[in-house]
């Protein structure tokens, strides 16, 4: 039996780099085609920052999707993180602007999953009412800063410390620490996955899943809130979003925890998830460089992109889908 | 004789309350013959695009991608129509493109196990971009002739003859009752025999016509193309079913009454704000906050029926033992 | 025995589900050192007596005492800190978790430095525990989900052994074990022996029964009727007392002979499938009912399946014989369509809708026969039908608009088989007919397939329980591991013995 597994992880190991090989090869005929200009030290760079803050949003999404709830509010839930931390930092400074930032994402997660939780409404469409109304509180915010001649918040120099270089590294560091010791080393990660696998056999086994998913609230509230302080500092900036633009800004995000879980037998999700990230932005990065328009064709090609992760994530799923 | 429960009749007073709740705000403005003119055109494309959802909610899934397929199709058939000169193809290549993306959609949660959710999601960005490249790119006017369909007379008329039909197919024939048996058991549907992958492939055809129809009367209505054409359309579809006492789960709660009453309220709501001058994002809070508070609403009170429901019940067959 | 010997003492414990009263009044002791067998017929209250003992369920009335002290588990993890731990018939995991983790799931404290765990020890703890109990060789990293039955059971074996119980619940646990592992079963039983723990057991192998407990207690409809020694009773007498009235006379056949057509109505042709099943041949002729018997993971519940078109076969064809003459069912469109019908084993999960009528249940199947033009459905001819079906089967309710999540197991298994048998059907593929209705409704259920094998109805019909297949059947094929492994006609004489040695 135990050769038979080390065989098998053998193969997907090998599997894996054949992937990688291929993945090399074809950037750098890419690499070829513009020119030379997308492997460059200069262009990976910007492109590990600028992959960074979706890289925390997939960890909040990977915690999200694998206790089975479909939510698609974070998306408005970073934003009014980013505003809250924004401010905050303008007042109080950077520590201020941390906290306030990841106790602003977890509120609001918790209080969703919550919701889902006591009324059991489906997270899909309560999500989307829950994003409304976040997605309404900042733009009341905004309005209010326009009539009253202010801009909404902006960051600059060292207020932008969490998202410049050396930060934004250590950020992506942390968060990726945190991330995997929770997922992988925790009573509670363990737990979660059951729930999400199985919640009645998980019950069974001595799990309380509502308190579970409770905490898998402030799991992923936290890097949600994580992430809009990064982002926030990243961008220097952050908009209000009204009639639900605030979904298409987590689309990146949701795609690169679509394809780390359909890698998942062969790299831990955890790992998983950045090099998603990266492999996402790097498609991007490949298609501006080729001319192709952004907030155009791009999106259509992000559109498509989920389906296919999503179909990959799927292919073993097995029993009724709505 | 069937007694009439408050789940039943929420709907209406829901409705009738907000009529009134905003005749009082507005000082009487939206009663007046102009507005509800105006009212009952802005209806008219929510309730033509939820008489193609509603199959798919009965499924116990969701279409959000109608919005999005709408402008697109439309614009694609109209810069054709256009292009070679014969506007007469306008309608029938919307109608095919739209219907023909609908059953695509189906075929791959029918096939791929994706999520209609997610896949629909993922469409409706897919198409904006599109949407969005098209409107930097090439100006698209209403094909030559066409100008009749963006009469209030047309859209009336297409309305009234979607919902007869509709309600004949939903509610009246076996179509519409077996889409309403997969929302409620899929595996029973499919262990009695039925082709269960044929019917929801349907049901997202139909989904995406509707779409379709909704495109060509709009493009026509804003006399031609643009990035905020069919803007929303989704998500007031969405909220029409479920203000209407939908369950998200489908089955044999869809009806066609229902989609009619909430298309009115959220006509009614999204009118009403706009007449009383309620900013943009306070009208986005009013709107979440109603959407999550009537799903809380019809859930709870359906779980509170069934419970009762069965209590009933088992007293009876006690007492029968 | 001396009373301070008694681990376990259970008084007038009671348990309902909704209408049905699993459980009456139930007195027991468990003793140090004993094996306990409970007896008795399926739906008997077995599993739920012990699923309450073990925490899985709370209880209505009365109380149990362990140790002398009252106990009264909130959970199976409460049950499993005082010492007692079951290991379940179908059990569950947690499919996407290395089996060391199921082992210890909601116990994981244990291994945590506050929130943190220690995942070696994980593999550790789970490999001494296996190595105490001389169980064999388990790779604790692997996936539950990648394990076979088997090893699953071995791996559930090890999380009850972990807790180190004092009383070991084990609910039919060798039917699924080859014989290697059944010897582990048997060593792990003497040794509880041997240590003054005790052991509570069900199974269906009667053989077994008498020749691994000590003590046998008789449950008949959720009622104690006695508890008496193995070495003392013969096996008949035992069986009597499980059965108590005479009732198998009744409500079975009472030829001993085979009574059939001619005429070969549905064939499986050589079929293979992808879970498993390897060239199975059978015909079913006019007038037949042919049972299929066999283990849980034999393979006989994927026969319904692949012969109503559910389930592509890799090869083989199925055939089945219509007035425009023989057809191959290639999709279940084609079954529905000619006189042939199909009745899933999970009544609730898979045959029903429950949160709709009774009507809508009725009338689903007959929908192709009952729509006019256009698929137009005739809201008279839809009441006309479902009314007729309900008098037919006399199914209790307060009409047909009455929602079938409310109606007794019994009625909802009336509305279940009432919808086909409305319908002139040539073909039914039935599996596990009686499952979960009381003996009432059982006797009513033979009766209509007598009724209609009478009419000339082929009936295949699938079944967990031997007693029903020998009852009713003019054939009986058992499945081993996907093969047909015996056919046994009516005239040859039924003989349980036989028919379970080929079995297992």
């Amino acid at each position: 039996m135990t050769e038979t597994i080390n065989d098998g992880k053998k193969r997907a190991g090998k599997t894996l780099l054949i992937m990688l090989a291929c993945i090399i090869a074809l950037l750098i005929i890419i690499n070829f085609i513009v020119e030379g200009k997308l492997l460059t030290f200069s262009n990976i760079r910007v492109l590990i920052q600028s992959a960074a803050p979706s890289c925390l949003v997939a960890w909040g999404f990977l915690i999200v999707f694998t206790g089975n709830i479909t939510d698609l509010s974070p998306g408005s839930v970073i934003i009014v993180a980013s505003t809250v931390s924004g401010l905050m930092c303008v007042q109080f400074g950077l520590a201020a602007m941390l906290i306030s930032g990841i106790l602003t994402g977890i509120a609001c997660i918790v209080f969703n999953f919550t919701l889902y939780r006591v009324t059991k409404v489906p997270p899909w469409i309560a999500g989307l009412g829950m994003t409304m109304i976040y997605e309404a509180i900042i733009g009341a915010y905004a309005g209010w800063c326009t009539n009253n001649m202010k801009k909404v918040v902006t960051l600059s120099g060292d207020q932008r410390a969490f998202g410049t270089e050396p930060g934004i590294y250590i950020m992506l560091i942390i968060g990726f620490i945190i991330a995997y010791i929770l997922y992988n080393r925790t009573g509670w990660g363990v737990n979660y996955r059951a729930v999400g696998d199985n919640e009645e056999v998980a019950k069974i086994m001595g799990i309380n899943p509502t308190k579970t998913i409770i905490i898998a609230g402030v799991a992923a509230g936290f890097f949600f809130g994580f992430a809009g302080v990064v982002k926030e500092a990243y961008a220097g900036f952050s908009n209000a979003a009204s009639g639900l633009s605030s979904l298409g800004t987590i689309f990146q995000a949701m795609a690169a925890v679509l394809l780390a879980m359909a890698l998942a037998g062969m790299i831990n999700v955890v790992i998983g998830v950045p090099i998603a990230c990266f492999i996402i932005i790097l498609i991007f990065n490949i298609l501006t460089l080729l001319g192709v328009p952004s907030g155009t064709f791009q999106d259509t090609i992000l559109g498509m992109i989920l389906i296919a992760f999503a179909v990959l994530a799927n292919r073993k799923t097995k029993g009724v889908v709505k | 004789m069937k007694k009439i429960r408050i789940l039943d009749i929420m709907p209406i007073l829901i409705m009738a309350i907000l009529i009134v709740i905003f005749a009082i705000l507005s000082g009487g403005n939206t009663l007046t013959s102009y507005n509800i003119g105006n009212l009952v055109m802005q209806m008219v494309p929510t309730m033509l695009g939820s008489m193609g959802v509603i199959f798919v909610i009965a499924l116990g899934g969701t279409d959000i991608s109608i919005g999005a397929s709408a402008a697109f199709c439309a614009t694609i058939g109209a810069l054709i129509a256009n292009t070679i000169n014969i506007s007469a193809v306008y309608i029938p290549i919307t109608l095919v493109m739209s219907t023909a993306i609908g059953a695509l959609l189906g075929t791959i949660v029918q096939k791929c196990h994706v999520g209609s959710f997610i896949l629909t999601l993922a469409v409706l960005i897919a198409a904006k971009g599109m949407m969005n490249y098209l409107y930097a790119t090439v100006m698209v006017p209403t094909p030559s002739g066409m100008s009749f369909l963006a009469t209030t007379s047309f859209a009336i008329t297409v309305l009234v003859i979607a919902v007869v039909v509709i309600y004949f197919v939903f509610e009246k024939t076996k179509f519409g009752f077996y889409a309403k048996c997969i929302g409620e058991n899929e595996k029973t549907v499919r262990c009695v025999g039925i082709n269960v992958g044929k019917i929801r492939i349907m049901c997202f055809a139909i989904s995406g016509f509707f779409a379709g129809v909704v495109g060509f009367i709009q493009l026509a209505r804003i006399g031609g193309s643009s990035n905020s054409l069919c803007n929303m359309l989704e998500m007031r579809v969405q909220m029409a079913i479920f203000l209407g006492g939908i369950l998200t789960t489908g089955g044999f709660s869809a009806k066609i009454y229902k989609i009619i009453l909430g298309t009115i309220t959220i006509s009614v709501i999204e009118n009403g704000l706009t007449v009383i001058g309620a900013s943009s994002y306070i009208s986005e809070a009013v709107e979440g906050i109603l959407l999550v508070a009537i799903l809380v609403i019809t859930i709870f009170s359906n779980r509170v029926a069934d419970k009762k429901a069965e209590l009933a019940s088992i007293a009876e067959m006690e007492a029968a033992e | 025995m001396a009373a301070n010997d008694v681990v376990l003492k259970i008084k007038g414990l009671s348990k309902k589900f909704g209408i049905t009263r699993a459980n009456k009044n139930i007195d027991l002791e468990l003793c140090r050192g004993e094996i306990r067998a409970l007896a008795g017929e399926n739906g008997s209250g077995k599993s739920t007596l012990l699923s309450q003992i073990a925490g899985m369920y709370g209880s209505d009335e009365g109380h149990m005492y362990l140790d002398g002290k009252p106990y009264k588990p909130a959970s199976p993890i409460d049950a499993q800190e005082n010492g007692i731990a079951m290991i379940v018939q179908e059990l569950g995991m947690i499919g996407n978790l290395p089996s060391a983790i199921n082992i210890f799931m909601g116990k994981t404290k244990k291994f945590s430095k506050g929130p943190f765990l220690n995942t070696k020890k994980f593999y550790e703890q789970a490999e001494e525990v296996r190595k105490k109990w001389d169980l064999p060789k388990l790779n604790f990293k692997r996936l539950a989900s990648t394990m076979n039955v088997e090893e699953r059971k071995m791996m559930e074996l090890v999380r009850a052994l972990a807790c180190d119980p004092k009383i070991l619940i084990l609910d039919e646990v060798t039917q699924s074990l080859s014989q290697d592992n059944r010897q582990v079963i048997y060593r792990i039983i003497r040794r509880f022996k041997e240590e003054g723990r005790s052991v509570l057991m069900i199974s269906h192998d009667m053989e077994e029964t008498m020749r691994i407990s000590d003590t046998i207690s008789v449950l008949r409809d959720g009622e104690m009727i006695g508890t008496v020694r193995a070495d003392e009773i013969l096996e008949n007498d035992l069986k009597r007392m499980m059965v108590g009235r005479e009732l198998s006379g009744e409500y079975y056949r009472e030829d001993k002979e085979v009574s059939r057509g001619s005429k070969v109505l549905f064939a499986m042709d050589n079929i293979s499938s992808p879970t498993g099943l390897e060239n199975v041949t059978f015909q079913a002729y006019e007038g037949e009912i042919i049972a299929f018997c066999g283990l849980s993971d034999s393979g006989i519940h994927d026969i319904g399946q692949l012969a109503y078109g559910l389930m592509k076969p890799t090869s083989g064809s199925v055939k089945l014989a219509t007035e425009q003459g023989e057809i191959e069912i290639k999709s279940s469109m084609d079954g529905l369509c000619n006189k042939m019908a199909y009745v899933p084993k999970d009544r609730d999960g898979e045959a029903m809708m429950m949160k709709s009528t009774i009507e809508q249940n009725l009338i689903l199947p007959s929908i192709e026969e009952l729509h006019r033009s256009l698929g137009y459905l005739k809201q008279s001819d839809l009441d006309r039908l479902s009314i007729k079906a309900k008098e037919d089967f006399q199914v209790k309710c307060t009409g047909i608009h009455q929602k079938v999540n409310a109606l007794s197991g019994g009625n909802k298994q009336k509305v279940n088989l009432g919808r086909w048998m409305i319908k002139n059907l040539k073909v039914m593929i039935i599996d596990c007919p009686t499952r979960g209705v009381d003996i009432g409704v059982k006797a009513y259920i033979y009766g209509c397939l007598k009724e209609a094998k009478k009419q000339g109805m082929a009936i295949v019909m699938i079944t967990d329980e031997l007693s029903e297949a020998m009852g009713m059947a003019d054939r009986i094929i058992v499945m081993k591991s996907g093969k047909i492994v015996k056919e046994i006609s009516r005239n040859e004489g039924f003989n349980e013995e036989s028919i379970i040695e080929v079995m297992i």
